[in-house]
């Protein structure tokens, strides 16, 4: 028996934070589905389970199902097994597994809407669809009976969706799957899903693969599909994972402590993706201190670097720093604009656990009282302030500066 | 700048060229009377100085002098510096303008025409407007150096570019222009977006990202709806279907129930329709031996009842008999008493007639003492009414003098006595000195001797004839008119005294006092007489009415004698006799009464005696009539019973007891066929139907509600709502980014703004010191109170004065005399500043107006210590104000007139 066994697909999935491309995230996705039956159809597999959550809820758009269909219609020789997960649940008539349109699929996909086994390339595929959002029981109990009523030397994989009962490491209320489930009920596979992070246990006989397309920074374990052999009722199953991810997502740092050397970090990665700069999805924290002129030297060379990207996101986290010439500069020919500079950093300490850093030359910061009358003049109240605001007002007022006196 | 001479042709009053000055570098006072031009002439000068000279605007036109077309011209000739320049100008009828510098001691043309304008702006640092004629706005730091007339308590905005550089010089720093500048610019970009006041801008893009972020979070909020509607039906769906199997169960069992009970109920209906037979059947066998056994009962308690009636019967008789005796003898005692109590009664009607003779009498006593006392009291009144008359009398032989009158008469005695003092006085005088004992005749007192070397003084009105003895007549007259005037006086005194004494029937002004004092005797005794006589008439009106009372009440009194036919024992008999008769008689009144009370209360109790024995009589007699028919009845009774049966009713009894029996037995048989709650089985019955069909038409009911929901569930999962929100909430998302970013980007920019402002105010802050010691002080030699100080706000504006923060008053509540002189001190220490860099002029147009002497005195102190360092221009109508100071050249001497 020879399968690719993959979950969460989370087809139709919201990305917030990625403005306009949060389009074209969820037609990866498509994408990547379409990859993986095309590796289906390559490896000659007997069948593609999917363990829960193809689809991010019940309510996805009608056409992010014809989607999936159409792939399936595509690769009709390729049989595919679903079961609904807990994004997914069969909730009954409103549930997507319900819809006209999943009761009209193409005759190679199969449904897991009630538990069951169903015998197909010399094994026995035994699910038990989740019915819920949430739920403190173990869903693979119900595989036990269903599988000590087929034949004990037969090949048995379950199917199944939840989280791993790692102890601290997951919700009660999540589907709590023990570690040793693919054992208890005497399965030569169990096939799992819910994290995005690929997991192994019992022995290897309990595998959850992760999603095929990762959806976040935090995700280092992800992209990949499980394709998994069974030679025999007693074999362990020989499990490999192929990679089918469409978009690669990297979170870098660049300190400004030594700018040459984390401009050179940063540019040899880039480099290497070469024609896959335009799959890439990154994440840059400036982090250190810098004066006004580096760190927007810096910031438009980041721009070039990473130009045709498909996303790119600069975070400054920086803190401006003056050189002795600008310091000298503010004290004698412009001591206002120093003083202004001054009470920003001053401002902007109040609100930074950083620490304090001296201000570029003595003075005395704007009382609070009046900084309050400020604010309330401006409409603008405290608690909403914070550091970044002062740090944009600084660069503001130094551009200004430098635009009239450059 | 000091300006050194003006000169004005046809302009405003003064239509002929006039010269004014020179002028004195230190203090210059022009003084003239109201209207003749010293407002004009600076203006004047001040258009030569800062307007184009082809300007023709209004301001221009007002110089013309009124009713032609002459074109005004002005020269001004002043120094800056060691340089001495003049400018000349002419408006509106061939403009022209010569700007020239006194060079090698002559005045040599350095511009001409709109050069010479502009070289003139550039050398005094003022600006121009695009059009028209200048303003104070316009004049740079002149502005800050002329006090206009009738504005002393204003002050020019230091808010321009001028403003602000005076302000930076009292900050003795340089404002950084670039300040404004980044400033303005930062103001700029905040203004995109937000207003003033921090308020969103309407069209701003973050004011319409807001709004498409409030039209997403509606449709969002449809959306949930939608999502709760979906998630209340799935919650439905899921309770009914466990539901609609729990009710399917209990429908079945309910149907099998009620069939049961049916089959059942329809076998107790037939054992029911036989035991109503059987019940009918004993029912009739019960009816007779009832019957039979109470006609038995009935014919003992028959017999017993007859028995006791004729013992009953027997007592009666005897009671009766008892009865009669008493009554005769209770009413026999009865006619005794009521013999007594007539007795009684006979006597109290004699006694009652003798005490209403004694009071008669007693009544005919009282009225004749009434009538005596009245007799008294009307000699009385007589009396009383004939000493009234006599007093009334003599009032009317007294003269009707009243106390007016006889102060009239003193008044005119004490007139003619002070008359004839005064007569005497100014009447003639003789002072007779013989050297022997001499006689004098012919005195009204009669002749009199003088001895020899005393004086004799004799007092005459106007003449005097004197016969000296030995010597002849001697006859002297004086012809005083007051003498005259004052005899003719008393003369009209007299004549009008005596009238009013004949009239008054008075020899004196004495006599008229006696009389009035006894005419107020009379009076009072008149008075006495009046109370005296109406206190004995009391409630009579007058002595008429008491007249009539007395002959009424003498009228009664015989009317009453006549009626009583008095005999003569009653008449001699007296008052307290009459009275210890009724006293007697009343006493005997009241035991005769009390006797006839006791004998009336006697025959009552007897009465009711006997009518109470009559009373048993007659119900004793009652009972024995109804004992008597009882028996006969009772008797009838036994034997009707009797008669109902042939044989014997105890043999009757026998055979109904029989069949009752049997009838009994068949009953219990069939009863014992039925279920024990057979009762019940109907409504058991009809229960277990209807809730077999309840349960049916719930079951339906769910099913059909289960149908629908699933219907709609599948209709709303392919609603795509999930989808829907996700694509609105990264809209949102993209949205609320890009308003944060503009929001953070915009407060950036207010922060950087105010903080800007704040530091360049509190830049201004820290150096307003000084110049607020330096107004101080000056304010303090004005005022004389050195322990008050001047406090200025960050634009340099007076704040107010006061001993400290605390107690300062605030400037618009200082009185207009305050004001100026603040202003004045302000304007002192502005042209002080400026004269740092070389001299300057300050002009006063009248504005010391609401200052005190004693102020006005240490202004011109101050002024002429000031005048030192620059050049001031006091224009006044008041003279006199500055006498003594400066260069005081009156307006005549300093106008004269160019040909």
């Amino acid at each position: 028996m020879r399968f690719i066994h993959s979950a969460d697909w989370q087809l139709g999935a919201r990305f917030r934070q990625f403005g306009d491309k949060s389009a074209s995230l969820r037609q990866e996705r498509v994408s990547t589905l379409r990859r993986t039956l095309q590796l289906a159809l390559d490896r000659s597999v007997d069948a593609l389970i999917i363990a829960g959550d193809l689809f991010e809820d019940n309510q996805v758009d009608d056409s992010v199902i014809s989607s999936a269909l159409s792939i399936f219609a595509d690769f009709g020789s390729v049989r595919v097994f679903i079961l609904p997960g807990n994004h997914d649940p069969y909730t009954g008539p409103d549930s997507i597994w319900d819809r006209p349109l999943f009761r009209a699929a193409p005759p190679n996909v199969t449904v897991f809407r009630e538990p069951k086994a169903i015998q197909h390339g010399g094994a026995y595929l035994i699910g038990a669809p989740l019915t819920q959002k949430v739920s403190t029981i173990d869903p693979t109990l119900k595989l036990i009976d269903l599988a000590k009523a087929l034949p004990t030397d037969a090949i048995k994989v379950g199917i199944s969706h939840g989280a791993l009962a790692i102890p601290g490491k997951h919700q009660p209320n999540d589907f709590p799957i023990d570690l040793m489930a693919a054992s208890r009920a005497a399965l030569s596979y169990l096939a799992i899903g819910h994290w995005h992070n690929s997991q192994t246990c019992d022995g290897g006989r309990l595998v959850m693969p992760g999603t095929p397309e990762p959806d976040g920074f935090d995700q280092c374990n992800s992209g990949c599909v499980a394709l998994v052999e069974i030679p025999n009722p007693s074999a362990n199953p020989i499990i490999e994972r192929i990679s089918v991810a469409g978009l690669t997502w990297q979170l870098w740092e660049f300190d400004f402590l030594n700018v040459d050397d984390a401009k050179q970090a940063l540019a040899a990665p880039i480099a290497k993706l070469g024609d896959k700069l335009k799959t890439l999805i990154v994440r840059i924290v400036m982090t250190g201190r810098g004066s006004a002129r580096t760190i927007q030297e810096t910031r438009t060379w980041l721009e070039q670097r990473l130009e045709g990207c498909f996303y790119s996101q600069i975070v400054d986290k920086t803190t401006l720093s003056f050189t002795a010439s600008e310091m000298r500069e503010f004290q004698l020919d412009h001591p206002i604009i120093g003083e202004v500079l001054s009470d920003l950093t001053h401002l902007e300490n109040l609100n930074n656990c950083a620490g304090r850093i001296a201000p570029p030359f003595d003075f005395q910061p704007i009382t609070g009282p009046a900084f309050e009358q400020m604010l309330t003049e401006a409409k603008i109240a405290r608690e909403d302030l914070q550091p970044a605001h002062f740090h944009l007002a600084k660069n503001l007022l130094l551009q200004t500066f430098r635009r009239e006196k450059p | 700048m000091n300006i050194t001479s003006i000169e004005l042709t046809s302009v405003g009053g003064l239509r002929q060229s006039t010269v004014v000055g020179p002028f004195s570098p230190g203090l210059n006072i022009l003084a003239a009377p109201n209207e003749r031009g010293k407002t004009t002439l600076v203006k004047a000068a001040s258009r030569a100085l800062f307007d184009r000279h082809t300007c023709k605007d209004s301001e221009i036109k007002g110089m013309q002098p009124a009713g032609t077309e002459l074109g005004p011209s002005v020269v001004v000739t002043f120094q800056i510096g060691a340089e001495s320049y003049k400018i000349e100008k002419r408006f509106l009828v061939s403009p022209r303008c010569v700007f020239s510098q006194w060079r090698n001691d002559h005045w040599q043309a350095i511009a001409e025409g709109d050069q010479a304008d502009r070289r003139m702006l550039e050398l005094l640092k003022a600006g121009q407007p695009v059009r028209g004629a200048s303003n104070s706005a316009h004049w740079g730091l002149f502005r800050f150096l002329w006090a206009e007339q009738g504005q002393p308590a204003a002050w020019p905005d230091w808010a321009d570019q001028t403003g602000q550089e005076l302000r930076s010089r009292f900050a003795r720093i340089q404002l950084d222009p670039e300040v404004d500048r980044i400033r303005d610019q930062i103001w700029n970009c905040y203004e995109e977006s937000f207003t003033r006041t921090g308020q969103l801008k309407t069209n701003g893009s973050v004011k319409n990202a807001q709004i498409e972020v409030d039209k997403v979070n509606a449709e969002l909020a449809e959306i949930a709806v939608k999502s709760e509607r979906l998630e209340q039906l799935q919650a439905n769906y899921r309770s009914l279907g466990p539901e609609l199997n729990q009710l399917e169960t209990a429908c079945r069992e309910k149907c099998v129930q009620a069939n049961q009970l049916r089959e059942l109920a329809g076998q107790v209906e037939t054992i029911l329709r036989e035991l109503k037979g059987v019940e009918s059947e004993f029912s009739h066998c019960r009816q007779i031996l009832q019957t039979v056994s109470q006609d038995q009962k009935s014919i003992e308690k028959a017999d017993k009842l007859l028995q006791v009636n004729k013992e009953d019967c027997k007592r009666n008789e005897a009671l009766v008999s008892q009865h009669k005796i008493a009554e005769a003898a209770a009413f026999q005692q009865l006619v005794v008493g009521e013999s007594a109590t007539e007795e009684k009664k006979a006597l109290i009607s004699q006694v009652e007639l003798a005490i209403a003779r004694v009071r008669d009498l007693l009544k005919f006593w009282q009225m004749r003492m009434n009538l005596d006392r009245l007799e008294l009291l009307r000699k009385k009144i007589r009396k009383q009414q004939a000493l009234k008359a006599e007093l009334v009398r003599k009032c009317s032989l007294l003269s009707e003098l009243t106390p007016a009158r006889v102060a009239e008469i003193e008044q005119l005695e004490q007139s003619i006595r002070e008359g004839g003092i005064q007569l005497e006085m100014i009447g003639l005088t003789l002072e007779l000195v013989p050297d022997n004992d001499a006689k004098i005749l012919g005195l009204e007192s009669g002749p009199e001797g003088i001895p020899a070397g005393t004086t004799k003084t004799i007092k005459a009105l106007e003449k005097l004839e004197l016969q000296l003895e030995g010597w002849g007549t001697l006859k002297a007259w004086c012809g005083s008119v007051e003498a005259k005037t004052l005899a003719t006086h008393i003369e009209a005194f007299q004549a009008e005294l005596k009238l009013l004494l004949i009239a008054h029937r008075a020899r004196t002004g004495e006599h008229a006092r006696e009389l009035l004092q006894e005419r107020k005797a009379l009076e009072h005794q008149l008075c006495s007489c009046e109370e005296s006589l109406q206190s004995l008439l009391e409630q009579y009106e007058s002595a008429d009415a008491f007249e009539a009372a007395n002959a009424e009440q003498e009228a009664q009194l015989r009317t009453y004698e006549a009626g009583l036919g008095l005999t003569a024992e009653e008449r001699n008999r007296t008052a307290p006799e009459l009275e210890a008769e009724e006293l007697r008689l009343a006493v005997q009144f009241r035991q005769a009464k009390e006797a006839e009370n006791a004998l009336v209360q006697k025959g009552k109790a007897l009465k009711a005696q006997a009518e109470s024995v009559k009373e048993k009589r007659v119900h004793a007699e009652r009972t024995l009539t109804e004992l008597t028919h009882t028996g006969r009845l009772l008797e009838a009774e036994v034997a009707g019973l009797n008669n109902r049966y042939p044989n014997t009713i105890s043999e009757a009894l026998q055979r109904a007891q029989a069949a009752f029996v049997e009838a009994e037995a068949r009953l219990m048989t069939v009863k014992a066929r039925l279920p024990h709650d057979y009762l019940k089985l109907p409504e058991r019955n009809r229960c277990a139907a209807v809730a077999a069909k309840e349960t049916e038409e719930e079951l339906a009911g769910k099913r059909t509600a289960f149908t629908q929901i699933e219907a709609d569930l599948r209709a709303r999962g392919s609603d795509g709502l999930y989808s829907k929100e996700t694509c609105l909430l990264e809209q949102k998302e993209i949205l609320l980014n890009r308003i944060e970013s503009e929001k953070s980007l915009g407060w950036a920019h207010r922060l950087v703004h105010d903080l800007l402002e704040y530091r360049q105010l509190a830049a201004t802050r820290k150096v307003m010191r000084p110049l607020e010691k330096q107004l101080s002080s000056s304010f303090a030699d004005i005022t004389g109170d050195s322990d008050r100080q001047v406090f200025l706000n960050e634009n340099l504006e007076i704040r107010g004065v006061g001993r400290n923060e605390q107690e300062i008053i605030a400037f618009e509540n200082l009185s207009q005399g305050a004001k100026e002189q603040l202003l004045l001190c302000l304007r002192l220490a502005v042209a002080a500043e400026l004269a740092a860099e070389h001299r300057q002029l300050l002009v006063l147009d009248d504005i010391l107006a609401n200052t005190d002497p004693t102020r006005q005195k240490r202004v011109l102190g101050l002024l002429q210590k000031c005048s030192e360092k620059f050049q001031i221009l006091i224009l006044t109508c008041h003279p006199d104000r500055y006498s003594g100071v400066g260069v005081n050249v009156a307006w005549d001497q300093v106008i004269c007139a160019q040909n």
